[in-house]
Formats: C-alpha cells, structure tokens, sequence
C-alpha cells in the first residue's frame, strides 16, 4: 500500500481546462488521423491536452452490465485513475467509451460502498481511485469551453456538404445537449448540414454481437443508401464505436457484393483541424480511409487558402 | 419458490459465443486491436508516436489488468485461462 | 367521472409500473433485446429476446413486449391457470412449474407476445425482469422508460398527438 498515487486537492476552477485523452480501442488503431488533429489542435485553442497513458478498453458496459456489473465498474476506474493523480479531468472523444466511464464515475461518486467495493479489487494491483474528477466529451470541451461563439468567429468556413451521424449513445441526456453541440459545431465548421432519412438511426455495432448480417445490411448498409442518395462530400461523426462499424461494414460489403460506400467517414477534428489551418496531410489525413478522400482534401485546400 | 427451480440457478458465468474472442484480446493486449506494421507506418505518416501511448506501449497495464480480473476470479467463473489464453468450455 | 377514475378503469392501478416505448428517441440500436435474451437465455440472439424492435412503415423503429394488460387475455385463456397478474405489481408471469406449453396464451394475445422457451415445453414472457428490467438499463437513446401507468398513459397521449 505505499505505492498509491497522491491525488491532487486542487481547486476545481484551476484544473477545468487539463484534460487527459482518453483513447479507447479504435481510436489509435483506425483512426490515426482523428487522434493526431485533436492532439495537435486543441492546445492551440487553449486546452491542456495530454494522453491518458497506460489505458485500456474502457471496457464495453453495454456487454459488462449483464454480464458482471463488477468488471465494468473496476476496469473503468483503472482507467481513469491515472488521470486522477495526474490531477487531470478526461476528455472522451468516442461516445461509447464516454458513456461507460461517465456512468461508472456516475456511479462510483454516488455508492461508497460500490467505490469500496472497487478499490478492494483494485488494490490486487497497487491501485487506488477516489472518484474524484469529472468525464467530459470532446463536444462539451468545444462548445463550453473553447466556446461556439469563439470557433464560429474564428473557424474558416470550409466548402463542402456533409452528413452527419451522432450515434445511440450521443443521447443519453434527455435534453440531448450532445447532439445539438454535434450539430452546432458541424454547421460552424462547414457549408451545409444535409438532413437524411436514417440520420437517427444505430450504425449496428451492438448488433453485431447478436446478428452480423442484420448489423451489415439492415443497418450500416441502410444507412449508406441513405447517405448517398443526399450526394455529400463527407460523413462526419465523433464516435470511434461508429466508425469502427462502418469501416467493417463497408470492407464486407465490397468484398461481398461489390458496394462500394464512395462517401468518406471523417472525425469532427479533422474538419477543424483544417478550418484552424493545418493540411491535411499534418495529420496523416490521406491513409487508412474507408473510400478514396482525394476530391475531398481538394475542396478543403481550396476552402482555406 | 422460485430458486429452487434447477434451471433459475446460475452455474457458471455464461458467455455469449460472440464476445469470446473479444475478450481474449482484452485480457491479453489491453484493447481490441492490435498494433500492426502497416498501423505504425501510419501513425508516423500522421505525426505520432508508431506505438501509441495505451496499454499497448505500457506492458504492465495488461498485468495489472488480469491480477485485477484474477482477484475477482471472474477467469474462473468464466472458464478461461489466462496463461494459455484459452477456454476450457467450448460450447 | 374524473380524470383519475378514467385512468384506473382503463390502465389498471395507476402506481402500478409500465415500460414506455418512444419512437421518436429510438434509434433501432437493438441494445434491449441483446440485454433481454442475455438475462433470460445467457446468450446473444434476436430470436429468443423477449422483446422485438423492428423497422415501422417509414424510417422510425417500433418496440413489441408485454404490456401487462389490466385484464390479460393470456390470463384468461390459460387451460391450467399457470399465468397469473400479481395485484401488488402489476406484472403478468408465467409460473413454469405449472405451463404445459399449449400455446393458446399465445394465440390469445393481441401481438403474440408468449413465446416457447428454449430447451422447456414451456412458455416464456416478459416477467419485467422481477421489478428492476435488464431493458431499461441499456438504451443509451432513453427511448424505452420505466414509469407508473399514470405517467406512461400521459407520455402515449403524448406521442399519440
């Protein structure tokens, strides 16, 4: 027990804006590009961004709450407690790793006895979590703190139509803030937000452990006629869960029957990243895509020259 | 009344066919996905570390993780070993 | 006749729990069902859920699962009184020790929700998880709500305008 990290009692006020980023599983292994535009431009937008070093899957609560609510309580907090005696808030990009570590943490400030019971397993490694900092998502970091007003003023308008894809688990909260922010920020960022039919709709990554055809064709591939048919340049999301998704989808889909989803996926960070003046290829834009994004890095160095 | 019924007694933790090779990959990397040599020639092509900073750098992040799975002995409920990696039922 | 004494005629006891259904919120993630047959059968399969969420006539999701009827046809029909509606709850259970899966609450319900059971000659439904349902707990979209009879009737007229 003399190994445990000293959390740091700090004012809340001073340590708003240190951030940890929390990775997850997809991020730096798919999406290489979306982890480098936020790491290269949030500190420029006034944002103390570091990495949460040593983190793991955060893990799936979607599959842990049935199965053993205890592991998904225990190896959340593992996660998050290098950030705690780092004396770092987390920020979470992706929307399934925020809301497994925002309801963990949700419930580990509200149960002493549930943190005890953590701290009890956690202690077969060394560890300790006090439960004591707050899980924030890129968009709340944005819209709050950096400010929309800031960003609307500040951002280039970047010229082209995009679709936008939020994600099941950008709603849990029943004012659904998150989504509004999601919108708000795309439509500060570039041209025009083209409504579609199944914006709503799961990208059917949950379904996959059910069912892999239906999570291919009735959902991811639905939802790419429906994105196609509106003839945009891109689909913008921020969840890593999503992407993941819709990079397996559209690899079977090609291999299988030959669709090939022409529309690029990008990160909301990316579409910043440009608008705040770096090039697309800073942040290693152009490799691992679902479709060739040629046309598109055209338009966006045409936009911000 | 109810849990007297043989077949309302939980046995084993039981595991969905699906998540099995999810979870062989958590337990013994950390997280999903691996590293591989085309994924590091990207990260450097982005300007990042080729390894990145998770516990896929951080060997002992994985120890930590499976002496935290031990001490809940969720590895034996489960039925998996974790130094072979492997699942003793395979149903 | 007052508001109140409407809602007890025709949704039984109003502090009596129901689950609501939105589907203007759900976002067709199926995350319920995978929870429903994990809780019931311990595996991942649309089939053996106990709850369907499947495409409506235009791009919104519809949710089947048990109401647990005031007055329930399954109930009713049963030839060997193995369904019964617990006063206190509310809820609709099938007492497997007595089923001898016939299969007539199934005919008897307006959308068929009692289904065989894997592996019994039994019948199988919606039992709400025993108070605390397995459902609720998953949907991220908060498209499926637990609530009282009085504020799900409130949240159908809602919907239905």
């Amino acid at each position: 027990m003399t190994d445990l990290p000293i959390v740091n009692k700090v004012n809340p006020a001073a340590v708003r804006s240190k951030y940890a980023h929390f990775l997850g599983c997809v991020m730096p292994a798919k999406m290489p590009w979306a982890e480098s535009a936020i790491m290269k431009t949030l500190p420029g937008l006034g944002i103390d961004l570091e990495y949460l070093p040593k983190s793991g899957c955060c893990p799936r609560a979607g599959v842990w709450i049935s199965v053993d609510r205890r592991v998904w309580l225990t190896l959340a907090s593992y996660n998050l407690l290098q950030a705690e005696s780092a004396g770092r808030d987390v920020l979470v990009s992706c929307n399934g790793c925020y809301v497994t570590l925002y309801e963990a943490n949700k419930v580990l400030k509200e149960n002493p006895e549930d943190l005890a019971m953590v701290n009890q397993y956690l202690a077969a490694a060394g560890k300790h979590y006090e439960a004591d900092i707050r899980i924030r998502h890129l968009l709340e970091v944005l819209y709050e703190e950096v400010g929309i007003e800031r960003i609307r003023r500040e951002a280039k308008k970047i010229h082209i139509r995009v679709a936008i894809h939020p994600g099941c688990h950008m709603r849990i909260f029943e004012d659904g803030h998150l989504v509004r922010y999601f919108t708000e920020l795309t439509e500060a960022l570039v041209d025009e937000v083209v409504p579609y039919d199944c914006e709503r709709m799961c990208c059917g990554l949950q379904c996959n452990l059910a069912d892999r055809e239906f999570a291919t064709y009735d959902r991811a591939k639905r939802k790419f006629d429906s994105v196609k048919a509106q003839n945009v340049d891109a689909l913008v999301l921020v969840c890593a869960g999503c992407y993941d998704q819709f990079e397996r989808a559209s690899k079977t889909l090609k291999e299988t029957d030959g669709y090939d989803f022409d529309v690029p996926v990008i990160h909301l960070a990316e579409l910043l990243a440009i608008s705040y003046g770096l090039r697309p290829d800073d942040i290693g834009m152009r490799y691992m895509r679902t479709a060739p994004v040629d046309t598109l890095i055209e338009k966006l160095e045409t936009s911000v020259q | 009344m109810k849990e007297l019924y043989p077949w309302r007694r939980p046995v084993k933790i039981p595991l969905p066919s699906s998540v099995k090779p999810q979870l062989i990959r958590h337990f013994s990397i950390g997280l999903l996905y691996p590293v591989t040599d085309e994924l590091m020639e990207v990260r450097k092509k982005a300007g990042l570390d080729p390894i990145p900073p998770t516990a896929h750098r951080y060997h002992e992040a994985v120890e930590d993780i499976q002496k935290i799975v031990k001490a809940m002995e969720i590895d034996k409920n489960m039925g998996l070993d974790l130094e072979k990696m492997e699942y003793r039922f395979n149903d | 006749m007052t508001a109140d004494t409407d809602i007890a005629k025709y949704s039984g006891n109003p502090l009596t729990k129901v689950i609501v259904h939105d589907p203007d919120l759900c976002t067709g993630c199926r995350q319920c069902m995978t929870a429903c047959s994990f809780k019931n059968y311990q595996t991942y399969s649309y089939d053996l859920s106990l709850c369907k969420v499947i495409n409506g006539q235009n791009s919104e999701f519809v949710r089947v699962y048990c109401q647990h009827c005031k007055d329930p046809m399954c109930m009713a029909v049963c030839p060997v009184d193995a369904i019964c509606k617990d006063e206190a709850t509310g809820f609709v259970t099938i007492d497997k020790m007595l089923c001898i899966g016939c299969k007539a609450c199934m005919w008897a319900c307006p959308i068929s929700i009692p289904q065989i059971q894997r592996g019994l000659k039994a019948m199988a439904k919606c039992d709400m998880c025993g108070g605390d349902p397995d459902c609720i707990k998953v949907c991220s979209a908060k498209a499926i709500k637990f609530v009282s009879r009085e504020e799900g009737k409130e949240i159908v007229g809602r919907l239905k305008r």
